[in-house]
């Protein structure tokens, strides 16, 4: 994945955002209008949360499965790829989230690829979960909070089905 | 909101009022922007625009009659409000804009003007307009005083008859919504008494507004606000009154979404600010209605209110903003034309997805033009289509 298709990624979850991004800063003592750029960062964190909620899943399968001696081969290639994602925090610039989001994307792609789909589904509607429940502490009103986090699924899957 | 501050090349150039192609449209568009809150206010907004532009980047003190003070910072692509002064911000790096008192006529005054021309251009056509030219002269402070007693007569006029408050509020309320349809009474008159009107729908059978407005000992009202406040604090002091005030409140939220919606999915220029011009009284209602809980409530659940008075605040002041890009289009599509100018740079400057994320803020987020407005400001045509099939 390069530079343009991970801005593009934020992107369309900037527009499923579209006019509620107000809510985002709705708490705030200041009244903002911060324009395309700050959207585009919480789209960006949105997405990068719910990855980080599917590989932890991930994680903890593997932990339960590895115990029963049930893991193959392809799951620790996919386990290696999310390791390295999953270590770093939050980031800090544009360009950082950048380059996390196309981190991100490869090792969703790997998991697509290697982890059966039964899996997966449970995965995507934990990392689904995370970030409605994100959302609304964000102070986004329920069903809106419930159809961004549609629109961050739908990214989501569609990397997983990139593998 | 992206480059509305100083998106000209000049910034007094924001404040030019130019002879418009279509001078019905341009009618149409202004009197939406003055009508939508209060047309003092609304003078005042669009005079302070070459100010404010000027200080780029600069923190600036917007001094007003009738209105709290306000702070505003703007640059090209980002902005700050609000009620206080800035922290870490020194007293003499604010820049102090002190509005005239009274408000300017400009606005006003052009409308009139354009009237007068679309009485040449197309008598017939102009008929419909002719009495704005002095119902927006008239005296805003009476205005809002002749709605607090439309409301208090209706009121008395339905108990007389035997008919339940709240079908009379019912009627008040579509009535005011008719009228400000048609430009004749503004949004902050609308607002107001929209808000009560919901209150006394939420409580029925019970009769909030008239035990408001008979028992609450009588307290000094400034304005049409202090009046809504005056009411909603006799029907606060009734048993399930906050109740009601946060049930009507959320209503109007939901009203505005409605209508939102509607402009998202409008088909012609004039429906689509047409929707968000519909929204603002329902947004201010609703600002006025949570504004006031969260005074009267304590701790998280003030805290809450006044979130959601905020969400409503820029509501009104998203649709503000876009129903004053329509009106400076409606002369001389100055500001479409800077907006696409922004989306080729952005393009040229970074590809085509940066030029994508600005439309997609002028369209998606801020909801300053219509979907159809897309292929025009990305540049992949030089019609601009007005109306889609």
């Amino acid at each position: 994945m390069d530079d343009q298709s991970a801005e593009s990624t934020r992107l369309r979850i900037v527009s499923a955002i579209g006019r509620d991004s107000l809510y985002i800063t709705s708490a705030d003592k200041e009244r903002h209008y911060d324009g395309v750029s700050f959207v585009a960062l919480y789209g960006g964190q949105l997405f990068l949360t719910f990855v980080t909620v599917v590989g932890t899943q991930f994680w903890d399968k593997l932990k339960e499965e590895g115990a029963k001696k049930l893991v193959d081969v392809a799951w620790e290639k996919a386990a290696g790829a999310l390791k390295g994602f999953l270590g770093k925090g939050e980031a800090k610039s544009d360009v950082e989230q950048i380059e996390r989001i196309k981190e991100a994307s490869s090792a969703l792609a790997l998991l697509g690829r290697e982890v059966e789909k039964t899996y997966l589904e449970a995965f995507v509607a934990a990392g689904q979960a995370a970030v409605e429940a994100r959302l609304r502490q964000d102070n986004l009103p329920h069903a809106k909070a419930k159809r961004i986090a549609a629109a961050v699924a739908q990214e989501v899957k569609s990397k997983l089905a990139a593998g | 909101m992206l480059g509305m501050f100083n998106l000209l090349d000049r910034p007094e150039d924001l404040l030019l009022l130019t002879a418009p192609a279509d001078v019905r449209y341009c009618i149409v568009s202004l009197l939406r922007f003055l009508q939508a809150s209060r047309p003092s206010y609304q003078e005042q907004s669009w005079a302070t625009q070459a100010a404010v532009a000027a200080a780029a980047g600069q923190w600036v003190e917007l001094r007003r009659r009738g209105i709290a003070t306000g702070y505003i910072q703007a640059e090209e692509s980002r902005g700050r409000y609000r009620s206080t002064p800035p922290e870490n911000v020194a007293g003499n790096e604010i820049r102090r804009i002190e509005m005239p008192d009274p408000p300017p006529t400009t606005l006003r005054q052009f409308l009139s003007s354009m009237i007068d021309r679309l009485v040449v251009q197309d008598p017939t056509g102009a008929r419909e307009f002719l009495h704005y030219r002095d119902m927006l002269a008239g005296s805003e402070e009476e205005a809002g005083y002749l709605a607090t007693r439309r409301l208090a007569s209706a009121l008395a006029s339905g108990a007389r008859l035997g008919v339940p408050e709240a079908a009379v509020a019912q009627e008040l309320a579509s009535i005011l919504l008719d009228q400000f349809d048609h430009f004749a009474v503004r949004g902050e008159v609308v607002g107001v008494l929209l808000m009560l009107c919901h209150v006394s729908r939420r409580a029925d059978p019970q009769r909030p507004l008239t035990i408001a407005l008979r028992n609450t000992p009588k307290t000094p009202v400034h304005d049409l606000a202090g009046f809504g406040d005056f009411v909603l604090s006799g029907v606060n002091s009734q048993m399930g009154g906050a109740g009601w005030i946060n049930e009507a409140a959320q209503e109007l939220s939901e009203m505005v979404e409605a209508k939102l919606d509607d402009a998202t999915a409008a088909r012609s220029i004039g429906s689509f600010y047409g929707a968000i011009y519909s929204s603002i009284p329902f947004a201010y209602g609703a600002k006025r209605g949570f504004g006031f809980l969260s005074r009267s409530a304590t701790g998280d659940e003030a805290a809450n209110y006044a979130v959601l008075a905020n969400q409503c605040d820029e509501r009104c002041a998203h649709g503000m903003a876009a129903l004053k890009v329509d009106f400076g289009n409606s002369m001389d599509f100055r500001f479409i034309l800077a907006h696409r100018r922004m989306v080729e740079k952005q393009r040229r400057l970074n590809g085509e997805t940066y030029a994508e994320a600005t439309v997609i803020e002028l369209i998606d987020t801020s909801m300053t033009y219509p979907t159809f407005f897309r292929p025009f400001l990305l540049g992949r045509t030089n019609n601009l289509t007005m109306k889609v099939t």
